[in-house]
């Protein structure tokens, strides 16, 4: 499987192609999370976490332990799969927010230049049922990463955030794919002075993600109108070929529609204009 | 453009020739388009009366005001219509506004809160679930009507707030921004470190979910107490978990500072008479709290302070 990657790379308007390798495919010898599509009656033991569902006198009992943290919960379903997929880290502890904030370590970029950065991002694993109709339903969330809350901008007019630091990386590193995720940045300064990038805040309905064996993914577009205010747009393409994007979450949230939430231009483009470092 | 003179001489005699009574066919082709003009701009304004309110007033009261300004423009249509129907209201007018001033003054209260209340659905000061406090009373917004304002208290009893009394009082409105500040103002020993104790306050406000990120936590000694250093914490949090994370958060600052030997004092006066010897301070039976742990290591050895007497 041939695991090159096409990048855009980073200097000016001209946009050059350049084939990237990626950190696993170099022998890392990092143990992996399997996602995707199981029978109901599937099992995980892995790094901690266990997970069951046993058939009880016709009902089903979903048992799920993460060290101290657990869950029990009664499913009445006659047959059909469970799939266990990535999903957005923004259901824990609560649907406190719809945005995630990614901070890492400042970019210069010149007027007019374009650059693809590959950041990290926290993972939530999300365990749904699908029953034999098709219906599926989220069943329950599980996560190995604490997580932690920010503020975008003021506290007037700003967004909470789920907040991330990250390294830069200009190649996707091997990670851990049940603890964090890639994703890659394509930045755009079309204004015509030097911008200085330090975050990007994506909305969740942005958020595509995809998985396969390694790697948990999603891309995305940040266009800097100006030095301190840019859009941030999710991109819905896989980082590599052969990738399965994961079901989405938000079908089961109630997001509010784009043009209640300020800042948003559409479902997936938010105005960062509170600063971009 | 003889023939076109001629078309519109027989034109405006078709017009002045009457129709019923004193009505002539210009009166009611005049009333009918005025007729058709007020329902349509009726029905225009509603709808955008509708739509300006949309998620932000309750949908009865959003309706009421529709149906309120749909009618206020049916009335001015009749008024604009009358005179091409030669219909005199001018008797009904009198009579009607005697009637208004009686009621205006029957029902003065009940109007100033609904124009109270219309304007405070355009200002929005409050809206349906915020925490707020107005008049002493604290509690959630349950409804924001038409005359008055209803919200639950923290002890589920149900307030009635006359719109009136709403838009001019002052209001607080604890959800309005999406993050808030708390603070704690924390005492330690003098005996113990400070930074020490300052770096355990800001581990434990790292590991809280909700203590936000940004704006930063802030953690400082903000007083040289009589008994105690005064250590002020300042804590961001999303509105609407504030108060779950100052519960949460005092207590577990509490342990923090208790499992890295950090102590709270008790507000203590040590007396000293003459040369008498300094005794070893006693403890209350119980307290659970040993000499050193209640007073720290300074106060536990006055020596240095007897030399300053001397």
């Amino acid at each position: 499987m041939n695991m090159a990657l096409k990048i855009l790379h980073s200097g000016g308007r001209k946009k050059e192609r350049e084939t990237v390798t990626y950190e696993h495919d170099n022998g890392s010898d990092l143990k992996q999370f399997a996602y995707g599509k199981f029978p109901i009656d599937y099992a995980v033991n892995f790094e901690g976490l266990n997970l069951a569902v046993d058939l009880d006198r016709g009902m089903y009992h979903y048992r799920r332990a993460l060290g101290d943290w657990k869950t029990e919960i009664n499913i009445s379903v006659n047959g059909g799969h469970m799939l266990i997929h990535p999903v957005e880290p923004l259901n824990l502890p609560d649907n406190l927010t719809d945005f995630m904030e990614i901070r890492f370590d400042p970019i210069k970029i010149e007027p007019s230049g374009i650059c693809v950065i590959f950041v990290t991002m926290p993972i939530e694993i999300g365990v749904f049922l699908e029953s034999p109709s098709g219906s599926t339903d989220i069943v329950d969330i599980v996560s190995y990463v604490y997580p932690k809350y920010s503020l975008y901008g003021g506290a007037n007019r700003g967004v909470v955030t789920r907040f991330n630091e990250s390294k830069v990386y200009y190649y996707p590193p091997a990670m851990k794919n049940y603890e964090a995720g890639l994703l890659k940045l394509e930045i755009e300064n079309r204004s015509d002075e030097w911008a200085t990038v330090g975050k990007a805040v994506i909305f969740q309905k942005g958020l595509y993600l995809y998985f396969d064996e390694k790697f948990v993914a999603a891309s995305a577009e940040m266009k800097i109108i100006s030095p301190d205010v840019a859009v941030v747009t999710g991109v819905d393409t896989p980082i590599r070929q052969g990738m399965t994007r994961s079901y989405r979450l938000f079908k089961n949230r109630k997001l509010s529609p784009f043009y209640n939430v300020p800042g948003m231009l559409n479902d997936t483009a938010y105005t960062m204009d509170m600063g971009l470092i | 453009m003889a023939n076109n003179t001629t078309e519109i001489l027989v034109g405006n005699v078709f017009l002045d020739t009457p129709f019923f009574g004193e009505i002539t066919y210009g009166n009611l082709l005049a009333a009918i388009v005025i007729i058709i003009a007020t329902y349509v701009i009726a029905k225009v304004i509603s709808v955008v009366v509708m739509r300006v309110l949309a998620g932000k007033v309750e949908i009865n009261n959003s309706t009421f005001l529709a149906k309120l300004v749909r009618w206020g423009v049916y009335f001015i249509g009749i008024v604009a219509v009358s005179p091409f129907l030669h219909l005199d209201f001018s008797g009904l007018m009198v009579a009607g506004g005697i009637v208004a001033i009686a009621i205006g003054f029957a029902s003065q209260n009940t109007l100033s809160n609904f124009v109270a209340g219309v304007l405070l659905m355009f200002e929005r000061p409050v809206g349906v679930g915020d925490n707020i406090s107005v008049n002493g009373n604290e509690g959630y917004v349950e409804d924001i009507g038409i005359l008055s304002t209803t919200i639950r208290t923290y002890e589920g009893i149900f307030v009635r707030i006359p719109n009136e009394s709403m838009f001019s009082s002052n209001i607080t409105n604890y959800v309005a921004h999406i993050a808030r500040r708390f603070d704690f103002n924390i005492g330690i020993r003098y005996s113990d470190d400070a930074d020490k104790a300052i770096k355990v306050i800001k581990e434990v406000i790292e590991k809280h979910p909700y203590a936000l990120k940004s704006p930063a936590p802030s953690v400082y000694v903000d007083e040289l107490g009589n008994n105690s250093i005064n250590l002020k914490v300042r804590i961001w949090s999303p509105s609407g978990f504030w108060w779950d994370v100052r519960t949460d958060m005092l207590w577990k600052l509490f342990q923090a500072l208790r499992k890295a030997g950090i102590d709270i004092p008790f507000p203590q006066l040590t007396l000293w008479y003459g040369e008498e010897t300094p005794k070893p301070p006693k403890v209350t039976k119980g307290s659970g709290f040993s000499p050193q742990e209640v007073l720290g290591k300074s106060e536990a050895s006055p020596e240095n302070a007897v030399k300053e007497t001397k």
